[in-house]
């Protein structure tokens, strides 16, 4: 019998396994492995595109992947469909299929989870964005801190300050593209309008390092964010598990997919299918630390009370986009700190009805220009002049409401082992879309309101709150230690157990809960 | 796929290739292009099929056709097959200077983009009037 068993590598179980480094701890995880990448494809993307006679199976796939969105009806994140990033995604549908007709979740099997794809923010959540939790900041601060070292944080300490904390180990912010410069200095020019407004603006704060950090490079300007996975620069958790195996600290098996646990007074005994099929293997250990992703976690603890009916809640943030132009920037080049990368936060105080919600402004130059090209209302030669000449001159903002829960909003598990998920699209009203459009209009940053998108519900890929934690949990609640209500070795330790979901990022508070309760259940290693 | 239909691709990407870029393609897109609908199932009805073959034979302004079919229908058979071309050539450096500015071009950008919005209209007027006059899908 193993002292702990953590299922899932990604920022929840890396995490705990850090906070468990040495203990007898087994991770199981269906793990599938980044492709190697061919050597030719390596440098600057742009200088790539402009050398490269043929760069299609970079970009576009031997097997044309990147262009599947023009032959499905629910499209792939832009970030997870190109040749290269594919795995991070593959193979989800077949081993745990959702079905949903209002829902475009997806789930990650890949070694590090969904984080292999991510935009790399990291933000602290306050005693406010933690109200509804049975946890406040002090609690996780320790956590945080420790994090922060971890993982390379970069950003800085700005007009930002009350909402994401004063961090004072934070590298220096990436270098800003020339149309987040500009803007940074007109805001600057005139703060306290915007202030007056409820509307703050600062640098993000991101998992992407702008100095050599644990024997990881810095960030290169290499625009391949889009394309090439595994980025020493971009902190993914699967550099954490690699790091605890090579020191012989973590015993990792990837290939398998944990279906159910049980739970007795002796121990947990774990059921894990292998992936490429077989007969199910059977592991046993004094604690389970379930981190599967929030979807999955909740499609284990479903299956092992054998439970078809219960609907769970579920929690997601609606999402609004909409492009900023600065006409002045109109026939620039793309310099080299025209990235895709979060560049800025936006942060709007008290949204009626909402309460706060925060944004980042991110650059355009990270997807294929055909993938946007043919959703303007233009003919496709103007569209592509327009993309051209405005490259450097636009920039996207992209705003994350706070979850809600409502009751027909839920996830339950059908005969057949898939997730039935119904979540009733949550349309912003769209009165804080156009407050920011007014206000970027005052520092000569456009947009209109018939350019706002409401991407579907489950496309921001951040998922809570099935199995939320309470001071008083009942059945399919967790205790603030995480522990699963009813059971008394298996502990809830990724987005499951979040009892709410703010506006806010919540990967860097899944991974600060997930360590805090890894000691609680186990004892600090 | 037999040879008719490969021969058939081969035609319609050249010529596809050529309304939106004036030139012929390579070799290679022309084979990947032929790859991609080996790889992905780009059925669709008859009506669609005979759309295509008759903007080809008859020379038709393809970009003002797609256009406004794109408008009526965004998931429709033509504005697929100039997707497609689209993610081809956006790969080749042959095709950079069409996606990407390759130095600061300031004022001029402005005169490029007026001359540019000016093809809306035309493409608008142009495409119904092309697909009413010849029956198109």
């Amino acid at each position: 019998m193993r002292d702990v068993i953590i299922v899932g590598s990604g920022p929840a179980g890396a995490s705990a396994a850090l906070a468990l480094a040495g203990r007898d701890v087994l991770m199981l995880d269906a793990g599938h492995e980044a492709p190697s990448i061919p050597s030719d494809f390596s440098g600057n993307l742009l200088d790539l595109r402009r050398e490269s006679s043929d760069l299609t199976p970079h970009l576009v796939g031997e097997e044309f992947q990147s262009m599947q969105n023009l032959f499905v009806s629910r499209k792939v994140n832009l970030k997870l469909k190109s040749p290269y990033m594919g795995y991070i995604i593959r193979d989800w549908q077949n081993l745990s299929p959702i079905v949903s007709d209002n829902f475009d979740g997806v789930v990650s099997l890949a070694k590090g989870g969904l984080a292999n794809g991510w935009g790399g923010g990291v933000y602290r959540f306050t005693d406010e964005d933690l109200a509804s939790f049975p946890v406040g900041y002090s609690e996780l601060a320790p956590y945080y801190d420790l994090l922060t070292e971890h993982v390379g944080v970069s950003g800085t300490n700005d007009d930002l300050e009350p909402w994401l904390i004063h961090d004072d180990n934070l590298q220096e912010p990436h270098r800003l593209s020339p149309m987040a410069q500009e803007f940074m200095e007109r805001y600057g020019a005139r703060r306290q309008d915007f202030h007056d407004e409820g509307v703050y603006f600062g640098r993000a704060r991101v998992a992407l390092l702008t100095r050599e950090h644990r024997g990881r490079r810095p960030y290169a300007y290499d625009r391949m964010e889009f394309f090439r996975p595994r980025d020493p620069a971009l902190y993914t958790p699967a550099y954490t598990v690699e790091e605890l195996v090579q020191a012989g600290r973590l015993e990792y098996r990837p290939g398998l997919l944990v279906q159910q646990f049980k739970d007795t007074a002796d121990g947990v005994e774990i059921v894990a299918r292998p992936v490429g099929g077989g007969d199910p293997i059977v592991f046993r250990a004094r604690k389970l630390l379930l981190g599967a992703g929030a979807i999955n976690t909740a499609r284990i603890v479903l299956a092992s009370a054998e439970d078809r009916e219960t609907r769970l809640p579920l929690l997601d943030n609606a999402l609004a986009c909409f492009p900023v132009f600065r006409f002045g920037r109109l026939g620039k080049a793309m310099s080299p700190e025209d990235i895709s990368a979060g560049q800025m936060m936006v942060l709007c105080e008290e949204v009626e009805g909402v309460g706060t919600v925060q944004g980042s402004f991110y650059g355009t130059t990270g997807p294929l220009r055909s993938d946007v090209l043919f959703d303007l209302p233009l003919p496709a030669g103007v569209a592509r002049t327009l993309l051209k000449l405005s490259a450097s001159a636009t920039s996207l903002i992209m705003l994350f409401y706070p979850g809600v829960k409502r009751p027909g909003n839920y996830l339950r598990l059908r005969n057949d082992g898939a997730l039935d998920i119904n979540y009733a699209p949550e349309v912003p009203t769209g009165a804080l879309e156009r407050k920011l459009i007014k206000n970027l209009r005052k520092v000569n940053y456009f947009s209109h309101r018939a350019l706002i998108q409401y991407p579907p519900m489950g496309s921001g890929l951040h998922y809570a709150g099935m199995l939320p934690m309470s001071d008083n949990p009942g059945r399919y609640e967790c205790h603030p230690d995480g522990r699963l209500s009813g059971a008394h070795g298996v502990h809830v330790i990724d987005g499951a157990c979040f009892s709410a979901l703010p506006s806010k990022n919540l990967t860097f508070t899944i991974m600060a809960n997930a360590m805090r309760i890894a000691e609680a259940a186990v004892g600090a290693s | 796929m037999n040879l008719n239909e490969r021969n058939e691709l081969y035609t319609e990407a050249k010529y596809l290739y050529l309304g939106f870029f004036n030139e012929y393609p390579p070799e290679w897109l022309l084979e990947k292009y032929v790859k991609v609908h080996d790889a992905y199932d780009v059925s669709a009805s008859q009506k669609e099929i005979k759309t295509i073959g008759a903007i080809v034979k008859r020379g038709l302004d393809v970009e003002a056709v797609e256009y406004v079919m794109r408008l009526r229908k965004r998931d429709n058979l033509l504005t697929k097959k100039v997707e497609i071309i689209h993610y081809l050539a956006e790969c080749s450096s042959r095709r950079f200077g069409d996606f990407f500015l390759e130095a600061d071009i300031d004022w001029r950008a402005w005169v490029l983009l007026l001359r540019s919005l000016v093809r809306v209209p035309w493409c608008f007027v142009m495409g119904h009037w092309l697909i009413r006059r010849h029956g198109l899908a």
